[in-house]
């Protein structure tokens, strides 16, 4: 493998020369993109500070501890940390060049983000459909960028890993789905750092006794 | 990952890699992600339980819960995305506690700075009374 020439990205690869699971698992060889996920960081920081300053503007509409059903956010945190976990399994699973392995942890990974991904759809259009819409209160408007941007960022995670995998079935493991595996684990697993921060900042905080 | 690293290149050295992320037998590190899943899973339990109890007050419940998340985070960013402290890394860790101050500035001075504007705004009815 001396030859870095683009074509030679999809070439499978011998064991031999495999990346192997030392780099694959840290975060040294993917510096440009582990940047362009604290700057993800960052603007999810800025929804936290808008939603933290508009929380109590609810212009007589519902506050966080009417529109929370902590029943519901407790089997999508459940989903969705589950999903991160498998994501791991996949990450190990890819790196040892193990097919079933890898499909089964990473279609794990897909099936609970799209379970994370229904639940959050199904209570948006509840809200919307009982005319509490990002439209009613500068509260629900923080509420829905905040929590809508980290949905929207689970989808993009859904349609990446189901080109992964399709990928890998085409191609087997190059060098190019070795490296598409270790940015998306670096992706999906900060997507749930990001929701450990909504769903206690948001939903707990919000209905706290 | 090493992309110009050809096939018959030595492999570094053991000591130039990142510690923690090199395992003997390969079963370390499906034990890191465990305990990383485990120890998050109960953090998350707990916190749903604090806020669904009233033994503690209000602010012991949110400071309480505050906690929970910070040390998920850090348990997260730690056994499932293998931040460490080793000297590979610290250009990662550098990156990360720059983010976090940038982060801490926006949303705690947002706060502060948006908290003083709204208590230091005239009521709204007061408003309208004297635009008449």
């Amino acid at each position: 493998m001396s030859d870095i020439r683009l074509g030679a990205f999809d070439t499978p690869l011998g064991r031999a020369d495999y990346p192997g699971p030392t780099d694959e698992r840290s975060v040294v060889g993917a510096f440009g993109f582990w940047i362009y996920l604290l700057s993800d960081g960052i603007l999810f920081a800025a929804l936290f500070a808008a939603y933290a300053v508009l929380q109590g503007a609810t212009a007589g509409g519902p506050g966080i501890a009417q529109i929370a059903d902590l029943r519901l956010v407790a089997i999508e945190t459940a989903c969705l940390l589950t999903s991160s976990f498998a994501c791991g399994m996949g990450m190990l699973a890819a790196d040892r060049q193990r097919a079933l392995p890898t499909y089964a942890a990473l279609g794990t990974t897909f099936v609970l983000g799209a379970i994370f991904l229904g639940i959050e759809l199904s209570e948006f259009s509840a809200l919307i459909a009982a005319g509490n819409g990002p439209d009613r209160s500068a509260f629900l408007s923080g509420y829905f960028a905040l929590v809508g941007t980290h949905g929207l960022h689970v989808a993009l995670g859904l349609v990446w890993v189901a080109g992964l995998l399709f990928r890998l079935a085409r191609m087997g493991f190059t060098r190019g789905t070795a490296r598409g595996f270790l940015l998306f684990g670096l992706f999906w697993h900060l997507i749930d750092i990001v929701w450990v921060v909504v769903f206690s900042v948001v939903y707990l905080i919000g209905a706290a006794k | 990952m090493n992309e110009t690293q050809t096939a018959d290149a030595p492999k570094p050295d053991d000591d130039t890699r990142t510690p923690g992320t090199h395992e003997e037998g390969g079963h370390g590190s499906w034990r890191i992600y465990v305990a990383g899943f485990v120890l998050a899973a109960l953090q998350t339990a707990l916190a749903f339980a604090v806020a669904s109890t009233s033994i503690m007050t209000h602010d012991s419940n949110i400071a309480a819960i505050a906690c929970l998340a910070i040390g998920q985070v850090l348990v997260q960013l730690i056994f499932f995305i293998h931040l460490s402290t080793s000297p590979d890394s610290s250009v990662n860790i550098a990156a990360v506690l720059y983010v976090m101050l940038v982060i801490a500035l926006l949303v705690l001075g947002s706060i502060w700075i948006m908290g003083h504007l709204n208590a230091n705004m005239m009521p709204v009815d007061q408003m309208m009374r004297m635009q008449r």
